[in-house]
């Protein structure tokens, strides 16, 4: 875990310099606080650096990421972006049709459970955001 | 008086009976399925409940929490899985009793421990709630502000395995929060000239995918698997008057522990329930049976689990610091049906609150009916495969953070977050002392600006009065915190071994 809190930082530094950078840019009479709570993070992501500096390597081996599926993680990240990209354009439950049927099929599950999660998942939203709760959901070119 | 009947009548109508009934079903299915937390299921639902009458969403998401912690003692019994980390005590002398062909003792004595846990911890909410609520009429701007960073020391202290970790998480939050328009002058900032951030990130998009997005992708890096098939509970739940008089000793302790751990907070009901069991051991004459099927046993941690969850609201409600990350989430969810923790609800809303008070008790009395008579059937819809929960709740997540303002920039808020979230479980962050923060941050900045600006920059008001000088303390004890719960952790990772 030595590595990746490093990384942790590291990262969180850079953001707290971005952060530091924009706020500098603004008005000084609203920057003050924003300036006060990005130090204290910053001080508190030193103390983590310093703190996994002086930690041993007991854990070397240890990959974060080393067991994550990567297909099968690509394949549901990747649906659910698109899932959102084309909610406006085509439509909430055309979309969402298209969706559920495509991420089953991807995660290997079988036909008809397929066909059943899908149609009646899709009318359970159908009827709990449209119907119950008028929720006005993006139409796009098709519903 | 009159608010406490008129809530009582209130809160067995139809529609709120309703919202219990299916708040508590449902809850006890998300508890009940290894992987999902209480928390997400509360985030999910709060859109559910936007344009439902104030007293029916409260119930409706009390239903959700006290449904989910039970819940997960039903995989934790017959299959050894406990759904909730509030169930890993229940599950060490549940599935013992369970491999002994007895599954229905144990689920019994899970459901009637957890009715007892939850009905009793009413009487603290009733009791303590309203003279904590009166404290806070004495806050002025210095004592709010000390009180958000109260609330984030506990939180972040407490709940996180690493309290630098939990205090880097609420920094962050901190940090998010001063997104949108500036509290005292109304200028700008870091909302590089788009004109849907002046009005701050959108909370319940933020928390939806915090909690449920995540954990579509931390269930989507796993490899698949088929659940284990759990056993046919074909025994009696019912206890008999013996076993009952046994356990009913140890349900009093654990109500008692269970409320103490939910009223401070941060602690939370998995700790709870470990020390609900270690207790019941050490006081049981039958020491001998604990590790292999004792009924004290899971008396001991189920009451003291569910006494968590009545304990935990009053500091919610009362001072607006909630005990755990279920009821971080809760708090948003009373935000948005525009109540504000303190005094009022106790006053300009008492009517509102007794009810929803009264409807914790309904939750409690359903969770007991249908834990007795659908837990075999809950038991089956815990074998739902990863594979269908994933896109079914992402796609409840888009709905559900397009639902509040009917707004896809919601939704892509929400899909941020959800990775952000995922990185978060990744790198042991703490979510929920970024949600708080997110919550105390405008809080405590009022607070802390409003305090400087009345004594032109003077710093010395904020530590004037007895209530902040309480406060620092209550932060500063709570920054301590981890001594103790490295302590209480030890005394799990024993109870485990055997």
């Amino acid at each position: 875990m030595k590595k990746y809190d490093l990384m942790l930082g590291s990262v969180l530094l850079a953001f707290c310099m971005l952060y530091g950078y924009l706020a500098s840019q603004m008005n000084v009479r609203i920057s003050t606080y924003p300036m006060f709570v990005v130090t204290v993070l910053a001080i508190l992501i030193l103390v983590l650096l310093v703190r996994t500096c002086m930690k041993n390597t007991a854990d070397e081996n240890f990959k974060l990421f080393g067991k994550v599926q990567k297909k099968q993680f690509s394949i549901v990240l990747g649906l659910c972006f698109l899932y959102v990209l084309l909610i406006d354009m085509v439509g909430f439950y055309t979309t969402t049709v298209i969706y559920l049927g495509a991420s089953l099929f991807g995660l290997k599950v079988k036909k008809s459970y397929i066909l059943i999660t899908t149609l009646g998942f899709s009318t359970f939203l159908y009827l709990v955001f449209d119907i119950m709760l008028k929720v006005p959901t993006p139409k796009g070119i098709i519903f | 008086m009159s608010d406490v009947i008129f809530g009582f009548s209130q809160a067995f109508t139809f529609t709120n009976f309703l919202a219990a009934f299916a708040s508590v079903a449902v809850g006890i299915m998300i508890g009940a399925l290894p992987g999902l937390s209480a928390a997400m299921g509360v985030a999910l639902l709060i859109p559910v409940t936007f344009g439902m009458p104030k007293d029916a969403a409260l119930i409706t998401l009390i239903g959700i929490y006290c449904g989910a912690i039970y819940g997960g003692s039903i995989t934790a019994i017959l299959i050894h899985t406990p759904g909730t980390p509030a169930a890993a005590a229940t599950a060490i002398d549940g599935y013992q009793l369970t491999l002994k062909g007895s599954p229905g003792k144990a689920l019994g004595t899970a459901t009637i421990a957890s009715f007892c846990g939850g009905i009793l911890s009413a009487i603290s909410l009733y009791l303590f709630s309203p003279p904590l609520a009166k404290l806070a009429l004495n806050f002025g701007p210095a004592e709010y502000f000390w009180l958000s960073i109260f609330g984030l020391t506990i939180i972040a202290g407490v709940s996180s395995n690493s309290m630098i970790k939990g205090l880097i998480s609420g920094c962050l939050g901190l940090v998010f929060s001063t997104i949108g328009m500036d509290p005292m002058l109304g200028e700008a900032r870091f909302t590089f000239d788009i004109s849907y951030l002046l009005s701050g990130l959108p909370f319940t998009a933020v928390l939806i995918g915090l909690f449920s997005m995540s954990q579509v992708l931390v269930l989507a890096e796993s490899k698949i698997q088929k659940k284990s098939q759990s056993a046919n509970v074909k025994d009696s739940l019912l206890l008999t008057v013996s076993e009952m008089k046994r356990i009913t000793p140890t349900v009093i302790r654990s109500w008692v522990i269970g409320n103490i751990v939910g009223i401070l907070p941060g602690a939370g009901a998995s700790i709870a329930s470990f020390l609900g069991y270690n207790e019941a051991k050490r006081f049981s004459k039958y020491k001998e049976e604990f590790g292999k099927g004792s009924i004290e046993a899971i008396a001991g941690s189920e009451a003291a689990n569910n006494a968590v969850t009545g304990g935990s609201l009053i500091p919610t409600l009362t001072l607006g610091i909630p005990g755990e990350s279920v009821t971080a989430v809760l708090l948003g969810g009373l935000l948005l049906q525009g109540l504000q923790p303190g005094p009022d609800l106790f006053t300009a809303h008492a009517k509102v609150t007794y009810t929803v008070f009264a409807g914790f008790i309904l939750v409690n009395i359903l969770m007991l009916v249908l834990g007795l008579f659908g837990c075999n059937w809950f038991a089956k819809i815990a074998r739902l495969p990863d594979s269908i929960l994933i896109p079914t709740i992402f796609a409840l997540s888009v709905i559900g953070a397009y639902a509040i303002n009917n707004s896809i920039e919601d939704v892509w808020i929400m899909f941020i977050f959800g990775i952000i979230g995922y990185f978060f479980t990744k790198f042991k962050l703490n979510p929920a002392a970024f949600i708080l923060a997110l919550i105390l941050g405008p809080i405590g900045e009022t607070g802390l600006r409003r305090t400087l600006i009345m004594h032109h920059g003077d710093i010395a008001p904020l530590f004037s009065s007895t209530i902040s000088w309480v406060l620092i303390i209550l932060s500063l004890l709570s920054l301590l915190s981890p001594i103790f719960m490295s302590k209480v952790e030890k005394l799990e990772g024993k109870i485990e071994k055997g």
